[in-house]
């Protein structure tokens, strides 16, 4: 069962991983134990994703109060005209009160919530990653620039991603880009084994 | 002694470090295939130093403030330092500075500058390109430039204008030139022959004007000529035929011209024609004075033959008579073997050369016309043959000129009827007739019928009574009333000189020149070599030469084709015009390119107008066979079937030509015809004019083979209307309805987008264009008309379509009725539908499906085709647009108005609701927790002639309200729109961050409709882009985009409000003004309010002298500083406003405003990001105007201010009454309310809290042009 959950915390998004979320914390030490034993992801960011769940079970004070924060923000600004606060100052909040600890957590809710969140979450989230150094953020914005559904707000992660230089960026772009024209290749060749059976 | 650095009005104490750093620019050459490069220098970079050090003082900060608006601005700033004196720099920009306060020692900075030495750049050069050099003229001849000029009229248009040349050549030959080569004023000749010459210039456009001046062309030389065009002159437009030697006889290639002519008359009703005959110099001036006439009465009788047969006959019959030897005044023309020789082939008797000569062909064709028309066959063509070959002549041509297109012979009591015809004699020879070879010339030009047609009433000279006038009597001729006039000028109405401007100046009708060239071949090809042959140009000159002196006097030279059958007259381009081709051997010849003509003879008559040569097919054999060829329709069915169809258009007709195998000719008569129509001078052709819905059937038989052949023409009339010219109703085939334009007065259909939900109350809660019918009997208004005519039966096997390549932006109804059914449309439905065939005009009803946007201009292409099968035979187009969503500004009369309830804002709803309510306003209120009305939507139109609806559009905003627009407005006539767009929405996409001016005029822009503008947001949180360009893609009210980045919120109608108003433009300009809130607390406390308080009653509660304290606090998140910073944001927001509304000063009023940091701007977490602002007195620009019909009858709702309160009054509510009574508002007008703790604390005011519905713009917004 927890697996189940844990798969659909792993792939699904939107409410569908809110809710997967909420029940692994309810779950508490089972599902503690359940992901421990899971060991070392080789995809990068199922193992960022691994890391965030298993801090999440077992009650990362951070990760928490972040969420706590942007909760008492909506409430606090709902009523207005604005309606929301302004990105910038919910960055400078988080990185003022968080540093980058609370990275891996909206690093990964970036990705899962966008089609959730209000903007200013996920405007807010990016550029607070900006602030933050490139071990920090750069994977969880570049996976962002790759996977966001709104151009707006990958343009927002690209720029993020551009503004502080990383060595190591280039060559995970090259791989991926690698792996993607690979992927092109073979998509190519069976297309065209499909075209000719159908003529 | 050294110098310390000084950098502007800054000593740079104790530097620690200078690196200077210089470069020389070199550029590398690669030296191919060799080691080494060349550097060559390209002098060097400005100079970069670097000064770090430490700077200690008081005076510091101002002077680093001072430099620090130097590197904000990138000025130059003076330095003088010892490394300025060793390398010259005086003055310098900062390309970095860094400036550090070192903690625990006051006024003490770090400081390091990167400094770039200044050098000017230089001053832009403008080049002007030197003219390229014109050609040199060529040795032998020169280049003639004629600039005409109209006196006060610079841009004169002269593509009406002719410019002639006349004069002789320096070897004496006369020359006479029409200029073609023009270049807005200035007519240019390159090769020029060498000469003295007059040039002429005569604009035709009423009102006429002429002009001439002298010029003398020199070898290798350029001319320049100067004509100033003066008006005054009575213009004669020229026609001419011209005659064979002492003949007044009108030859067969003539009738071309006698045709255009009549036609001429029949168009020109302002104008009228005086036929004028005239000779060579050959005989005497009596003699040729009765010729001359008699050419006249020839033509006369030939125009007008159609209206008085009998006469003409009789002038005819008397000019064919034999002139008794040695009379003079004669009307006896002694027609001969020649003219019936002309008139045998005209008829399709005679194939043989016309030589003069009775002959055994053509006695043969006598005879043979004789026995056919039933005379005594005696090949002789006397009194019996001659009246009937005339009659059948003339009647081929049947001209008819109306007798109301002639001036009048009257005069002091006497009506002589018509000025039919004048004769000129021998007077006025052409300029080209050769000199010094003989006294009397002969020289056909000169032998010529002109037909003159002028906008006068009467001649403008006395003119004798003409020679023959009283023959051929005896009977009773009609009086002579003009005259008396000398004998010797009898021809003194006519120039060609516009210096004798008390005459007509005559103009030739056709101006435009043509080079001539030609062969004669057969129809395989094979030339016709060094063949003889006459070729007359349409002034009447033998361009092969003609015997000018000598015998045969007046007789054309013959000139030879070449060894290919070709032949070329490329000395000097000749008139447009009808050419008479004589081939003088025993040949039967046609136009090659023209099958519809016979080939009667040796004589080819062919038009020449440039667009082809005059080529010429000798042909073989007598046809056998033919085919029918039809032009102008579509052949439906299989191949040969013989069925067409042609689409109505009137004035255009049907051609059917019978065609004879290639190389074979058809005779005359040889072809008889059945139906159609005859085509002039074209024996093998019928027509079948497509002014009439016909159907009709052309039979051609060619009895001599046993050959009929038939073709059925189906004449249909099918157009596809739409009201093009926007005045509600649908033209019946109007023109100019494919191409769709805005402005007054243009055309282009217009359709609306069907967003409204006409039967809601039966339950349906579609939007009108989502479902696929029509909604009920009310959403028929919504849909425009689309009419498709057709009258006349279509052939079997042909379908009508209708067609949109634009299927998923429309859906066209089969009825414009509740009983309508969709035919075209998105899937399921198809881009095409077949319309069934109906006597009567089917109406379609047509609807939009969305608004423009990107990728879809609004306009929608409809086409009706009509198809055979899969072939299309045509198509009729009109181009429709789509109504754009249109905003209506504060000037627009109110209608109805919105608010939200939300448990806490009673008593502001209940002020709203009394001033409604005195207005009889309808206020829509509704519950909600979000409270921000004027945030959730924007109430625009969309209109079309006859039809308007009030579309309200959903923000991009997910809050409370979302679902208000659709629940509650949308209904029958109240339609909603909403923008689809990926990114979720921020405050920017609010539409209290949208509006619009009212119509104003910026430059040589009229926006009618006004402009729209908006806050375009932060760099993180931009306005949304796909509700940009959807307001871009409407066009009519070009958006622009302000700054209202520094507003918390960040809202236009925070800052910026218009009103209607008396007197100016109509209309003012609202702006927030924190200048004028201080001079106003200022005010107060000089008035002694200075303990009285603002904000009473409220948490904020502040007396004007501790709010003026405040406000004297200047450091960051103080509120001077932030009412100063506002300011400045301000003042930039007013200068926008102002360019791109062309708004001036007296157009802006400054309200009163204060703004105060928000709590959570970003600057207060970190000190390097942008502030935020809150209005701190609450926002009367912010405010809602309810608009009426005049300013009188407008009130305004506005925040109550808070001000301090004396006697009663809030001085702050006074300071604005005074300021809005100039506008035309009195204090009953203004209604200040309270909404301090329900809107102004949670960031908005009165505007945020409403919203309105207005009435459209009065200005169409079709009419608008600029974009």
């Amino acid at each position: 069962m927890i697996e189940f959950i844990f798969q659909a915390a792993l792939h699904g998004s939107g409410t569908t991983f809110l809710a997967a979320e909420a029940e692994l914390i309810r779950q508490g030490q089972p599902a503690s134990d359940f992901l421990a034993a899971l060991g070392k992801s080789p995809n990068p960011w199922d193992q960022r994703l691994l890391e965030m769940l298993q801090q999440r079970v077992t009650g990362n004070a951070d990760f928490a109060a972040c969420l706590e924060f942007f909760e008492q923000t909506e409430q606090q600004t709902a009523p207005t005209a604005q309606g929301e606060p302004i990105p910038e100052w919910v960055a400078a909040r988080l990185a003022q009160d968080f540093g980058g600890r609370v990275a891996p957590l909206l690093g990964i809710y970036l990705l899962k919530l966008e089609g959730l969140w209000p903007y200013w979450k996920t405007a807010g989230s990016l550029l607070y990653l900006e602030r933050l150094g490139p071990r920090e953020a750069s994977m969880f914005l570049l996976e962002f620039v790759l996977k966001g559904e709104s151009n707006q707000f990958r343009s927002l992660a690209r720029k993020a991603l551009l503004a502080k230089p990383d060595p190591g960026l280039l060559t995970e772009v090259t791989r991926r880009l690698q792996g993607a024209e690979e992927t092109a290749v073979t998509l190519r060749q069976l297309a065209e084994e499909l075209r000719s059976r159908q003529a | 002694m050294p110098l310390r650095p000084m950098l502007g009005e800054l000593e740079l104490q104790q530097v620690q470090r200078i690196d200077s750093d210089q470069e020389q620019l070199l550029v590398r050459h690669a030296v191919p295939a060799l080691e080494g490069d060349f550097l060559q220098g390209l002098g060097r970079r400005a100079t970069a130093f670097a000064l770090d050090g430490v700077l200690t003082g008081p005076e510091v900060g101002e002077g680093l403030s001072s430099l620090r608006e130097k590197f904000h601005a990138a000025e130059p700033v003076a330095f003088a330092a010892d490394i300025a004196t060793a390398t010259r720099i005086d003055q310098v920009l900062i390309e970095a500075m860094d400036v550090r306060e070192i903690a625990g020692h006051a006024l003490r900075f770090e400081y390091a500058f990167l400094l770039r030495e200044f050098i000017p750049p230089p001053q832009p050069r403008t080049e002007v390109p030197p003219l390229p050099p014109p050609p040199p003229p060529e040795a032998e001849t020169g280049i003639l430039e004629v600039e005409v000029i109209v006196e006060g009229q610079p841009e004169y248009d002269h593509s009406a204008t002719t410019v002639t040349v006349e004069g002789d050549q320096a070897d004496g030959i006369p020359l006479s030139r029409t200029l073609t080569q023009r270049s807005a004023n200035i007519w240019r000749q390159q090769q020029f022959p060498p000469g003295s010459y007059t040039c002429r210039a005569v604009a035709n456009a009423p009102p006429a004007m002429t002009g001439s001046a002298p010029g003398t062309v020199r070898a290798g030389e350029t001319t320049r000529v100067t004509i100033v065009l003066r008006a005054g002159q009575v213009i004669a437009t020229m026609f001419m035929i011209h005659h064979r030697f002492d003949k007044a006889f009108v030859e067969p290639c003539m009738r071309a011209v006698l045709r255009q002519v009549a036609e001429y008359a029949a168009s020109h009703a302002d104008e009228n024609l005086l036929i004028v005959g005239h000779t060579d110099e050959s005989g005497s001036v009596d003699y040729n004075q009765s010729l001359s006439e008699r050419r006249a009465r020839a033509a006369y009788a030939f125009l007008t033959f159609g209206r008085d047969r009998a006469a003409a006959l009789a002038e005819w019959n008397e000019l064919r008579r034999q002139r008794p030897s040695g009379v003079a005044r004669t009307l006896r023309d002694s027609w001969g073997a020649r003219e019936y020789q002309y008139m045998l082939q005209d008829l399709g008797f005679y194939s043989g050369n016309v030589n003069g000569v009775h002959d055994g062909a053509t006695d043969q064709a006598v005879r043979s016309y004789q026995s056919e028309r039933g005379l005594t066959v005696d090949g002789d063509v006397g009194d019996q043959t001659w009246p009937v070959l005339i009659e059948e002549y003339l009647t081929r041509a049947n001209l008819t000129v109306a007798e109301d297109r002639f001036l009048a012979n009257a005069g002091d009591a006497c009506d002589g009827g018509l000025l039919k015809w004048l004769g000129c004699s021998e007077r006025m020879p052409v300029n080209s007739t050769p000199r010094g070879q003989c006294a009397e010339p002969a020289w056909r030009p000169n032998r010529r019928t002109e037909f003159l047609f002028v906008r006068a009433e009467a001649l403008p000279c006395t003119i004798p009574q003409p020679r023959t006038w009283d023959l051929p009597g005896p009977g009773a001729p009609p009086p002579w009333c003009l005259g008396p006039g000398s004998s010797a000028t009898p021809c003194c109405f006519i120039t060609r000189d516009p210096a004798e401007a008390d005459k007509w100046l005559v103009q030739p009708s056709e101006p435009e020149t043509v080079t001539v060239r030609g062969s004669i071949r057969f129809a395989d090809g094979t030339p016709l070599a060094n063949a003889r042959f006459l070729l007359i140009d349409p002034d009447g000159e033998y361009l092969t030469g003609e015997h000018v002196c000598s015998a045969p006097k007046g007789e054309g030279i013959a000139g030879r084709t070449d060894a290919t059958g070709a032949f070329a007259f490329t000395d000097r381009p000749r008139r447009v015009g009808v050419y008479t081709l004589e081939i003088l051997e025993p040949v039967l010849a046609r136009p090659a390119d023209d099958p519809g003509v016979e080939a009667k003879g040796n004589v080819v008559c062919k038009r020449l107008d440039g667009s082809a040569d005059f080529d010429v097919l000798v042909c073989g054999p007598a046809a056998t066979d033919f085919t029918l060829v039809v032009e102008g329709a579509a052949e439906v069915g299989a191949a040969g079937s013989g069925n067409f169809i042609a689409i109505i258009a009137a004035g255009e007709e049907v051609l059917i030509t019978a065609v004879t195998p290639a190389g074979s000719c058809a005779a005359p008569r040889s072809i008889s015809w059945s139906g159609g129509q005859e085509v002039p001078e074209h024996g093998l052709q019928r027509r079948v004019g497509k002014d009439a819905i016909t159907r009709q059937t052309v039979t051609a038989t060619m009895a001599s083979a046993g050959v009929t052949r038939s073709v059925e023409i189906f004449i249909v009339r099918l157009t596809l209307d739409v009201d093009a010219d926007r005045d509600g109703t649908v033209e019946d085939g109007a023109s100019g309805k494919d191409v769709w334009a805005f402005g007054v007065g243009r055309k282009g259909a217009i359709i609306l987008l069907n967003c409204d939900n006409d039967d809601r109350p039966a339950g349906n809660s579609q939007i009108d264009h989502v479902n696929q019918v029509v909604d009920s009997a009310s959403d028929i208004p919504d849909l425009a008309s689309l009419v498709v005519r057709q009258s006349g039966a279509l052939p079997a096997g042909v379908t009508l379509m209708l067609a949109t390549p634009q299927r998923n932006q429309v859906r066209i109804f089969d009825a414009r009725a509740a009983a309508g059914t969709a035919l075209i449309g998105p899937a399921p439905l198809a881009a095409e539908a077949t319309i069934a065939g109906a006597a009567a005009d089917a109406v379609l009803g047509i609807e939009a499906l969305q608004y423009p946007g990107p990728g879809f201009n609004g306009e929608i292409t409809l086409q009706l085709l009509l198809r055979d099968g899969a072939a299309e035979l045509a198509r009729d187009t009109a181009v429709v647009r789509v109504a754009p969503w249109v905003m209506p500004s504060h000037l627009q009369p109110t209608e109805e108005l919105y608010v939200v309830e939300t448990g806490d804002n009673a008593g502001f709803v209940a002020e709203l609701a009394a001033i409604a309510a005195a207005r009889s306003i309808l206020l829509h209120r509704t519950s909600n927790s979000d409270r921000w009305m004027q945030d959730t939507m924007e109430v625009g139109y969309s209109r079309m002639p006859g039809q308007s609806l009030p579309v309200v559009a959903k923000a991009v905003r997910r809050r409370g309200l979302r679902d208000f627009a659709r629940n509650e407005l949308l209904g029958g006539d109240y339609g909603y729109f909403e923008v689809s767009t990926p990114t979720p929405d921020n405050t920017f996409d609010s539409h209290g961050n949208l509006e619009v001016s009212p119509p104003v005029l910026v430059g040589g822009s009229n926006y009618r409709l006004g402009r729209i503008y908006y806050g375009d947001g932060r760099g993180s949180t931009p306005f949304n882009a796909e509700f940009r360009q959807f307001l871009e893609a409407q066009q009519v009210q070009k958006p622009f985009p302000i700054d209202t980045a520094w507003l918390a919120v960040g809202h236009v109608d925070e800052v910026i409000s218009f009103l209607p108003s008396t007197g100016g433009k109509g209309f003012r300009m609202l702006i927030c003004d924190t200048g004028a809130a201080i001079t106003l607390l200022r005010r107060f406390r000089d008035d002694g309010h200075g303990s009285r308080t603002l904000f009473s009653g409220q948490a904020e509660q502040i007396s004007v002298d501790d709010l003026r304290t405040e406000l004297g606090g200047s450091a960051p998140g103080e509120l001077g500083w932030a009412n100063s910073f506002c300011q400045g944001r301000l003042n930039g927001l007013r200068a926008t406003m102002q360019s791109e509304l062309g708004l001036a000063a007296a157009d802006i009023l400054r309200i009163p405003a204060l703004f105060v940091e928000n709590p959570r701007s970003p600057r207060l977490v970190d000190p390097a990001l942008d502030p935020v602002f809150d209005a701190h007195i609450p926002g009367m620009v912010n405010l809602l105007a309810i608009t009426g019909t005049s300013v009188a009858e407008t009130h305004l709702v506005l925040a109550r201010p808070f001000g301090p309160v004396v006697g009663g009054s809030d001085l702050i509510e006074a300071e604005v009454r005074s300021l809005l009574a100039p506008l035309g508002y009195s204090a009953g007008q203004l209604h200040f309310v309270d909404d301090y703790q329900t809107y102004h604390l949670l960031q908005g005011e009165v505007h945020c809290g409403t919203n309105s519905k207005r009435r459209p713009h009065a200005t169409p917004w079709w009419e608008q042009t600029d974009f």
